[in-house]
């Protein structure tokens, strides 16, 4: 018999209130939470402000389920939100959510590594780092400012063998709107932001993804103004290297 | 340049794509790249350690010697296998930190006081061994060349072992302090 022990967080904390079980699950015991129970045609909805619920799969003779199929909805969640810590979370969610971010990871491992080997070392040490971490996402934050975070972090901090020596050329492009052009030109905005150190990475490619200083603060740690005032110096750095 | 051409430079950069099964593969433990390094290295040396403790009572005489050189022997080894697992663990860890400055100084500490321990661990156990050998032997001017000339082997690996972290360190502590 499978036993599972799912934590309905605080309002305070990831606003997770609804738990959905599916028929298949009975709840054995319930901690500091008074929960009320909503029938619905193929389960029921659990609601409760914070505490744990003790569920079991009923016995289902010939069939062994290792996770249990119930959705937690967050309030005002949207759908790139991860929905419940590591020990609900099936690892198929996990896998899906990585698949749909896979991209900045390759172009973190790109920036931050030199060789193939050393990139797809870096790509599974990120990948395993997010998995163990997942119990730290609260759900605060959507899922993407998370990894960026675990992934930067990774990136700067996980041992990297002595780097190859890599010239780097000055040379610009002439702009032209060919498919050759546009690539050559990504290469040495690439080149460019390869010569920056570690820690500049980190806030060029928050930036370059789009995000606000507002959400990079909240990954970095830094405050606005010395974010705005820093990706200034980096940009005029890049803008000497490179010409877009 | 236009903030836009760099931003959809980038966004628009053509990267490899991993299917849902490798990805999967990759958080299985086992498949880990540098569990597995440091697993295999933990076994052969661990392996090495007990087959040494196995034998050296018989073949380096441990019966001959004074009971504390024994005990050093066997914690200097055991020291080694600590420092190992630790090593381990260390890698296996999790970052916890709520940003990315909070979490870059977190390793940052975890990584000297594993230097600490690494190096600490490497010249204690070092220390034993040669405490361990170097007991009833009648000294001759060669000997003591030869007793020189390990111990020296035993510094330039302990200089070698303490320059690899500081080099480490000091690359990170760059990182935190460009940060803030």
């Amino acid at each position: 018999m499978l036993f599972i022990l799912l934590k309905v967080k605080g309002v305070n904390r990831v606003k997770i209130r609804y738990v959905y079980l599916s028929h298949r699950y009975q709840i054995i015991k319930y901690y500091n939470v008074i929960p009320f129970l909503i029938p619905i045609v193929s389960g029921f909805t659990v609601i409760g402000v914070s505490g744990y619920i003790l569920i079991r799969e009923k016995p289902h003779p010939g069939t062994i389920y290792f996770y249990p199929s119930c959705k937690f909805l967050p309030i005002g969640a949207t759908n790139t939100h991860i929905m419940a810590i590591k020990e609900n979370m099936e690892e198929a969610q996990f896998v899906q959510l990585i698949e749909q971010h896979q991209a900045i990871i390759h172009k973190i491992c790109r920036l931050y590594r030199d060789t193939r080997e050393d990139r797809e070392d870096l790509f599974q040490e990120i990948v395993c780092q997010l998995w163990k971490s997942l119990s730290g996402f609260r759900g605060e934050a959507q899922f993407s400012t998370w990894m960026y975070r675990v992934a930067l972090t990774t990136a700067i901090t996980i041992y990297r063998k002595k780097k190859p020596a890599i010239t780097y050329t000055a040379d610009v492009p002439d702009q032209q709107e060919t498919a050759q052009e546009q690539e050559e030109q990504r290469e040495e905005l690439f080149r460019a932001l390869k010569q920056l150190d570690d820690a500049d990475k980190a806030l060029i490619t928050l930036y370059l993804e789009g995000l606000s200083y507002q959400e990079i603060a909240m990954i970095t740690g830094l405050t606005e103004t010395n974010i705005g005032t820093k990706l200034n110096r980096i940009k005029k750095r890049i803008q000497q290297l490179v010409k877009l | 340049m236009a903030k836009d051409a760099l931003q959809s430079a980038w966004q628009q950069m053509p990267v490899e794509r991993e299917s849902s099964r490798a990805i999967k593969s990759m958080i299985q433990s086992g498949n880990h790249p540098v569990l597995k390094r440091i697993r295999r290295q933990l076994i052969i040396e661990s392996a090495a350690f007990a087959a040494l403790l196995a034998v050296y009572y018989d073949i380096f005489d441990g019966d001959r010697k004074p009971f504390i050189a024994n005990v050093l022997l066997v914690a200097g080894l055991a020291l080694s296998i600590v420092h190992n697992l630790i090593g381990y663990r260390l890698a296996n860890s999790c970052l916890q930190g709520s940003t990315l400055i909070v979490s870059v100084q977190q390793q940052l500490t975890k990584l000297k006081q594993y230097a600490v321990l690494s190096v600490l661990s490497r010249g204690l156990a070092g220390g034993c061994l040669l405490f361990f050998f170097s007991m009833a032997i009648t000294y001759t001017s060669s000997k003591y060349w030869i007793l020189a000339g390990i111990v020296l082997f035993f510094a330039v690996q302990l200089f070698v072992l303490y320059r690899v972290w500081a080099r480490r360190i000091g690359e990170l502590q760059q990182v935190a302090g460009k940060l803030l």
